[in-house]
């Protein structure tokens, strides 16, 4: 497991990356940059799927917004599931993600983190 | 059955709550609309509905900024990048308007001059204050404005270059060629570079070439007027001594045999006289171009018994200059000669018409032809017909195809002779 600023990374026994945004933490473009690129190395040079926890997460940026876009998310993973939290600013924020980044991946929101593993697992490579 | 608890009716507390939040809310969308740039509209521990709304406006408003900012940049380095270009491009203009020597002339279609380039303004016809603004019509005499609109017209009209050469009285006479190629819908670039000195060797090579030619012409009458004045009749009075000693008293033998000496003598004197005829053609000058050529014809086709040479005309005036006739008939003799020693041919054909102010003499043989590019350099024949039609400003064509036969094609204008061809436009300033 990695600690960076403002998120923890890891891979799972299940062969999925996580990545766990820290309470009420606010993502610079830095931040990014930093969490992008050790959820990458997580997969150990395999195309995984990943799990990311925005449930206590403070919305983004412009700019760290559009660095969690494009790219990488190809190379790298091979499916993305979001953990928000079950209210209405969380659906908004996880909706604005997939309306924003465009994954390029399959990539579904989830409020419940069993049912989002459940999923990524049928995306395992 | 479901329990469900009844739905709770907002307290006083709540409603005010909700009432300051919307009231926080308008306060920040006025400042959002009134341009701050940095206004988001509060998020609260909520996490409700308006804190939803609230997020998707401040998403909507940073799209909004991060799209235009990176408009901003990606214009700001494509500008920059646009700048260097022209940059680059206005110092390699500069350098080349340096390295070239030639006046360049912007006009627009209607003639009128726009801009100038000058390495050295001493080569302009007059003062660039004299000129810019101003027409062709106004600054160049007549005849060179003439055909300096008919030129920029042309080539307003189409893709090439248009080129024309004129003259102008500046110090002393000199010769430009012009380039005018299209700029845009309404300009024209003029490239003008002057051709004065290469004029003059051109003319200098030609009037060499001509009294070259001229030399050539006199040393050949000589030789044939000593060939048959002089070695002719000599052998001819050697050729009455054999005949007096053959029919005098002496044995038979000696008798037959000064008689095939003397048969001999004759082929010989008959051979000297051809010579001497070959050399310089009196006929020409009595009988006339048509008749001599039409002579030519029949002289070739009994030099080879197997050459049949025919002999057309059309339109050719009685008075053709000498010079022009003593160069056909030159060219018709090689010709002729070539087809009877190298073509194997069996037929060939001489034909001369007037047109167009010019006259045109074709020899075409059915031989074996040849490779013009290996011979045209080499075989002086073909180089003296190529210099004997440039002095008077004809064109000659030869086709050839090894296998395929032979076409000598030449063009000289009627008036070539008295010097009086060209295209050049000459004017005083």
């Amino acid at each position: 497991m990695l600690a960076t600023r403002t998120a923890s990374i890891g891979l799972s026994d299940d062969g999925l990356v996580t990545v766990r945004i820290h309470d009420g933490a606010h993502q610079s473009l830095e931040d990014a940059r930093t969490n992008l690129a050790a959820a990458s190395a997580a997969t150990a040079g395999r195309r995984r799927p990943l799990l990311v926890d925005i449930r206590t997460a403070q919305p983004l940026e412009a700019e760290a917004r559009h660095h969690y876009m494009g790219r990488t998310l190809v190379d790298s993973f091979s499916a993305i599931a979001l953990l928000i939290e079950g209210s209405p600013l969380g659906r908004m924020m996880g909706n604005v993600y997939l309306r924003v980044a465009r994954p390029g991946i399959p990539a579904q929101l989830f409020s419940d983190e069993p049912h989002a593993i459940a999923w990524l697992i049928t995306h395992r490579l | 059955m479901a329990d469900h608890a009844p739905p709770v009716a907002p307290d006083d507390s709540e409603i005010r709550f909700g009432r300051e939040r919307l009231a926080a809310l308008l306060v920040t969308l006025e400042q959002m609309a009134s341009g701050d740039a940095g206004a988001r509209l509060p998020i609260t521990a909520a996490h409700d509905t308006l804190d939803a709304i609230a997020y998707a406006v401040n998403v909507l408003v940073s799209e909004l900024e991060w799209a235009g900012n990176r408009t901003r940049k990606v214009l700001e380095e494509r500008a920059d990048e646009l700048r260097a270009a022209v940059d680059s491009a206005e110092a390699r203009s500069d350098a080349l308007l340096k390295a070239i020597p030639d006046l360049m002339f912007v006009l627009q279609s209607d003639g009128t001059f726009v801009d100038y380039h000058a390495r050295d303004p001493a080569a302009l016809f007059v003062p660039p204050d004299t000129f810019l603004g101003k027409n062709v019509r106004d600054v160049l005499p007549a005849g060179v404005a003439t055909l300096m609109i008919d030129a920029i017209d042309r080539a307003g009209r189409c893709a090439d270059p248009v080129v024309v050469e004129y003259e102008l009285a500046m110090d002393e006479p000199r010769f430009f060629e012009a380039r005018i190629v299209r700029m845009s819908a309404d300009r024209v670039l003029s490239i003008v570079r002057e051709v004065t000195e290469s004029k003059r060797a051109a003319a200098l090579n030609r009037d060499l070439a001509r009294r070259l030619i001229s030399r050539q012409e006199i040393e050949r009458q000589r030789m044939a007027r000593d060939l048959h004045d002089d070695i002719n009749q000599r052998i001819a009075l050697i050729n009455i001594e054999i005949d007096e000693i053959a029919a005098g008293r002496g044995s038979e033998e000696l008798g037959a045999r000064l008689r095939a000496v003397n048969a001999r003598a004759r082929e010989m004197a008959s051979d000297v006289h051809r010579m001497a005829y070959e050399l310089h053609p009196v006929r020409l000058q009595m009988l006339g171009l048509v008749s001599s050529l039409r002579e030519l014809c029949r002289d070739a086709s009994a030099l080879r018994g197997d050459l049949q040479v025919t002999f057309s005309h059309e339109a050719i005036p009685p008075d053709v200059d000498h010079e022009i006739s003593l160069c056909l008939y030159r060219i018709a003799q090689e010709a002729l000669s070539n087809a009877a020693k190298h073509s194997r041919a069996r037929h060939a054909a001489v034909d001369v018409r007037c047109g167009e102010g010019c006259i045109l003499l074709e020899i075409v043989d059915t031989g074996v032809g040849f490779d013009p590019s290996a011979v045209l350099n080499s075989g002086l024949g073909l180089v003296s017909m190529r210099e004997r039609v440039a002095v008077l400003n004809g064109q000659l064509a030869i086709e050839a195809i090894p296998g395929r036969g032979t076409q000598v094609r030449v063009r000289i204008p009627l008036e070539a002779a008295s010097g009086n061809a060209g295209a050049s436009v000459a004017a005083s300033k």
